[in-house]
């Protein structure tokens, strides 16, 4: 897990979302979803995932239902369990479909530094979009990434990458101390007014009226993306833990890590950077924010071809890694449900990542993977982590969880813990999504209003477009996730029905381990 | 830098790097006896 805790996650989306949402207004929510749900909903994922492994399951749905019957009778707990394979599902497929992208990003981006394509450019913003504006390039890498994943899913290796990981994770640590070590000590190579101490500045300047409900919605998705919680890939990971292992302090450790590698590493690259070469304008890039901040590093330093390269390939290999846990997720789930076989099941996500990933690399505007961003990154891994916390600990009862929590733990965690677990987490991820759907349905959001697309087309766009573009993007985003939803629900209907039939037939509890 | 986004980033990188500090030191401490 300590492999999985750095990635694209703390380079890649940390600097965006912090830029985007404020910077220092983003960072107090942000704080405040890490102790309040991250790690809480951690420990929830865990235990969830060791509780559903005693019963042969590694997917949501059915370890949902089967915590859910300790509280309700059978027929109730399938609603939860269908509620959670739906969204487990959904995240998996979208959150991949879009996140591959960037991994191939990554991919390009290290061929243009090691072909030196980016040194002579004038502008680092200009050589991005004229990259996502060449289609065939970008599924070219896109394609790369996505076939080299079917093949090492299909083929079962994960064993063998895990012994890469030890060995890039690390180089992957140590090629980003040197990229902060760097942007501290850049001064002001454009202007003097801009200035990477400028963007340390942005982003900790602790500006409590800045603080809005979206941005504290964003941080609560940023805290769950990064810590791939809400998503159902830690559960299927702890499903391979026995009784005798350690869960809360591992939980502890792995927060730790990612803290360590999104707070301090991720946030002092790709913002001070980008403010020192580009100003403040430049912060505002969007998504594409440390593709275009860090070549700027590499253009104006010696070796700077090799050194680009390697922190683009190891980037890449961070995202594959992570790519991969969703991968299995989803392949698991054709396994253990469907019974169909490994490398069948993998080729059927293949094609569900092609058609999810093939709209997204046709849109020059990057709009549908912000939109779908935006609604999978920051909402729904939200709504499945309120989900972990009814399930895990209400319905599952919290003197259950408190004593799964514990088997095998190499720590007694305190008693005060408790009450931020069962009241003020669910208390707080209720409030937040409860006012930002609000928002979503006045501010237009939801209805894509004429003045929510005029604000995508002037503000989210990465090339100049129209309206009418804007609200075919949107409703293309809003009909893609409907429809996996709905191939979720009805694949943990499906899954639990399977195994649990007679229960739900007697609408009692018959299968004990 | 203003002083108070130095003081606020000093405590974040202050409280990350003494959690990390003892969450892994004691979990390797921990693996190594079991």
């Amino acid at each position: 897990m300590a492999g999985n805790a750095i990635g694209l996650g703390n380079f890649w989306r940390f600097p965006y979302q912090a830029a985007k949402f404020g910077g220092g207004a983003f960072m107090i929510p942000y704080f405040a979803a890490l102790f309040l749900l991250g790690i809480p909903v951690m420990w929830i994922e865990w235990v969830e995932g060791r509780y559903g492994g005693k019963y042969g399951h590694g997917t949501l749905g059915p370890t949902f239902y089967l915590m859910a019957r300790e509280s309700v009778k059978p027929k109730t707990a399938v609603i939860f369990g269908m509620i959670g394979g739906m969204l487990a599902f959904s995240v998996t497929s979208l959150l991949n479909g879009y996140y591959l992208h960037i991994v191939g990003w990554s991919a390009a981006y290290t061929y243009f530094s090691a072909t030196g394509a980016y040194m002579n450019a004038t502008s680092t913003y200009d050589f991005f979009v004229s990259y996502i504006k060449n289609t065939p390039q970008v599924l070219v890498f896109w394609a790369i990434s996505v076939g080299l994943l079917g093949i090492a899913v299909a083929q079962g290796v994960s064993k063998g990458i895990e012994r890469w990981v030890k060995v890039m994770m690390p180089l992957l640590y140590v090629a980003a101390i040197l990229l902060v070590i760097r942007s501290l000590t850049l001064g002001s190579p454009v202007k003097p007014e801009w200035s990477s101490i400028k963007g340390f500045e942005y982003l900790w300047e602790p500006r409590f009226s800045d603080v809005t409900w979206e941005s504290a919605l964003a941080a609560a998705g940023q805290i769950f993306f990064t810590l791939s919680l809400g998503m159902g890939i830690i559960q299927n990971y702890a499903s391979y833990l026995g009784p005798e292992d350690d869960v809360a302090l591992s939980g502890l450790a792995t927060v730790s890590l990612n803290e360590f590698a999104e707070v301090i590493l991720g946030g002092s690259i790709a913002i001070p950077i980008a403010f020192a070469y580009l100003g403040e304008e430049g912060i505002k890039a969007g998504v594409g924010l440390a593709y275009l901040a860090l070549p700027n590093v590499f253009m104006n330093m010696v070796g700077g071809r090799f050194f680009g390269a390697v922190w683009f390939l190891l980037l890449w290999f961070a995202g594959f890694t992570s790519a991969i846990a969703m991968y299995n997720y989803l392949t698991a789930l054709l396994e253990e449900d469907l019974k169909i076989n490994r490398r069948v099941g993998s080729a059927i996500i293949f094609v569900l990542y092609f058609i999810i990933g093939l709209p997204i690399a046709l849109d020059k505007t990057l709009l549908l993977l912000t939109d779908l961003d935006m609604w999978v990154g920051s909402y729904l891994l939200v709504v499945l982590g309120l989900f972990d916390i009814i399930v895990g600990v209400w319905l599952f009862k919290p003197e259950n969880f408190w004593e799964e929590l514990h088997k095998g733990a190499y720590i007694k965690l305190p008693k005060w813990i408790m009450p931020i677990i069962k009241y003020i987490a669910p208390a707080y991820v209720l409030v937040l999504l409860g006012k930002n759907t609000a928002d979503y349905l006045t501010n237009g959001t939801i209805t894509m209003s004429q003045k929510y697309l005029e604000y995508l087309v002037n503000e989210e766009a990465l090339i100049s477009t129209t309206v009418e573009y804007a609200r075919k993007i949107v409703m293309e985003s809003r009909a893609i996730i409907i429809f996996v939803l709905i191939i979720g629900a009805l694949e943990a209907y499906m899954a639990i029905k399977k195994k649990y039939g007679e229960e739900l037939e007697k609408n009692e509890v018959i299968i004990r381990v | 830098m203003k002083a108070s986004a130095l003081a606020f980033m000093l405590l974040a990188w202050g409280v990350i790097l003494t959690w990390m500090y003892l969450a892994v030191g004691k979990l390797i401490k921990a693996e190594r006896k079991a």
